[in-house]
């Protein structure tokens, strides 16, 4: 009955002069997204192969159970970032530049644009909002995002330049919002299929990785890539829950052990023994997992088994996952994820009773 | 993760698929310049995400699906120029005099965006609601309605010859 519609438009458009279809630039554009997405994936997969050798001595060391699987993004340039109430550290690990920040810092995410700070009134992550963001790029200078948050759970992945979110959009639907930090423009809203009435948050928790926005609604995670919009349900990551997924891997609880998992194919990574899902976090890349023993933590190489021992249970995390950091007083200490190896820095001091907020670290609740 | 195509087999791809998805572009945007900047951004993504699209064979649907969504992103985007429908339609007038109707690029043109976005996958690539509800990224139930809503206006602006009243029931 819509024939005559269609024909008309088949009518206007078989008219038109189409352009020739510029293929080299299109190449080109399509190389350089790739190469972003990707990012040092390369660097990655050749540290991979050249760890691959030891990969056996390396799981007897640990205890656990490695299958070398690549992470699903590269690695960023090193940063590391904290804040002190409304002030914003930049480090490269020589030192400190100070950035104050309108409100107080509540939560910071490493992205490939700079370092993303969400504030408030108070740093408080129950009941806080509204919150907002100011991007502070790689020289230190802050800009606040056209962007105000109420009571969700966003998301970042540290080799995109993007926060991802939920929200209800115009119907019933809530919608996963892809948000490029850079150009402060939304890039995708897609609409969420499922319910949500678990948590208590405004709309369902969301964890970036990659090209796949993981949304933690009613009893299943749904995973959307947010460029094509099609969206399929997760049997990895499970549902009513906070998808934490890094790096496209994510902790789950094993049988007797904490479990690093393929977010995407279920496939056991790295099987640590005796440790509690609670007392374990993935590094911002996926490639590290700290787990807290005792007054010290030992750090596992993901794709080697290989572990460290660090002093202290409190860490957060360098942008490239290449160190964990803390700050006492006066002192930032980081250490090697990779050899355990601590250096001491001068910065500025923290006073008793401040409020501390490491990167890499989620603050949630 | 799929090896990227080679630059023969990726320029072969954008000039076969480039006339059609630039036609479903025009439709959907109603400007050649955007029409011609959303393909090249939809297949551009499209390289990028080789290790989704895994073959050729694939890659066209690929395109089109990231097309739309990039479109529909776009839509959402504050200023953009077709946010708003326009309020308010002069009731039939074009029913008796068919020499005035508008062209059916104008009548397109008063739909929302996203109303827009359904009318042409549904009736002009001729999608079912189902293919076109995962282009969109939306539910077969939001795609049902808008089209009964855009259908509903298309009427009104092109007369029911054009779009007689049972339209929106019977094609699926």
């Amino acid at each position: 009955m819509t024939d005559r519609l269609a024909t008309l438009m088949h009518g206007e458009v078989e008219a038109l002069d189409i352009p020739a279809p510029p293929a080299t630039e299109i190449l080109g554009a399509g190389r350089r997204l790739h190469r972003r997405r990707v990012w040092t994936q390369r660097g990655a997969a050749a540290a991979g192969l050249a760890l691959a050798a030891v990969t056996a001595a390396a799981v007897a060391l640990s205890g656990g159970q490695s299958t070398g699987a690549g992470p699903a993004t590269g690695k960023p340039p090193h940063v590391i970032a904290y804040a002190v109430d409304d002030t914003v550290y930049i480090s490269d690990g020589t030192g400190a530049t100070a950035v104050t920040m309108p409100e107080v810092a509540q939560t910071l995410y490493y992205t490939s644009a700079g370092v993303l700070v969400r504030t408030n009134k108070d740093g408080s992550s129950d009941g806080g909002a509204p919150f907002h963001f100011e991007l502070v790029k790689p020289g230190g200078t802050a800009a606040k995002l056209a962007l105000t948050l109420g009571d969700v759970v966003p998301s970042t992945d540290p080799s995109l330049p993007y926060l991802a979110y939920a929200a209800k959009g115009g119907g019933p639907l809530f919608q996963a919002v892809v948000h490029d930090i850079s150009t402060d423009r939304t890039e995708a809203a897609i609409d969420i299929a499922g319910k949500f009435t678990w948590g208590g948050w405004e709309a369902p928790p969301v964890s970036l990785s990659g090209a796949d926005v993981y949304v933690g609604t009613d009893d299943k995670t749904e995973v959307i890539d947010w460029q094509t919009g099609q969206t399929t349900t997760s049997d990895v990551v499970p549902g009513s829950a906070l998808p934490d997924v890094e790096g496209g891997r994510l902790l789950r609880a094993g049988t007797g052990s904490t479990d690093v998992v393929d977010a995407q194919s279920g496939r056991v990574l790295l099987a640590i023994s005796g440790a509690k899902e609670d007392g374990a976090d993935l590094s911002p890349d996926g490639r590290f997992a700290i787990v807290r023993a005792g007054d010290g933590s030992v750090i596992y190489n993901v794709d080697t088994g290989a572990k460290v021992h660090v002093p202290s249970s409190d860490w957060g995390w360098s942008s490239d996952s290449e160190d964990v950091f803390r700050v006492d007083g006066s002192t930032m200490t980081t250490c090697s994820t990779s050899t355990g190896q601590c250096q001491d820095t001068s910065v500025p001091s923290v006073g008793k009773g401040a409020f501390v907020r490491y990167a890499g670290v989620t603050f949630e609740s | 993760m799929a090896r990227p195509p080679s630059d023969a087999e990726f320029t072969e791809l954008v000039h076969a698929s480039w006339p059609t998805l630039y036609r479903t572009a025009y439709l959907m945007l109603g400007d050649r310049g955007l029409a011609e900047d959303l393909v090249q951004t939809a297949l551009a993504k499209t390289y990028a995400s080789w290790g989704k699209v895994r073959d050729l064979g694939a890659a066209r649907g690929y395109a089109r699906t990231t097309m739309v969504n990039t479109a529909t992103s776009w839509f959402r985007k504050k200023g953009w120029r077709n946010e708003r429908p326009t309020e308010e339609f002069e009731e039939h007038p074009y029913d008796n005099d068919p020499s005035v109707r508008p062209a059916v690029m104008h009548a397109l043109a008063q739909l929302p965006p996203r109303q827009r976005a359904v009318v042409v996958l549904r009736f002009y690539d001729d999608l079912p609601v189902a293919e076109t509800a995962k282009a969109l990224g939306c539910a077969e139930g939001t795609v049902k309605s808008q089209t009964s809503d855009a259908l509903a206006t298309l009427r009104i602006l092109l007369g029911e010859t054009v779009v007689p009243l049972e339209s929106g029931a019977t094609h699926d």
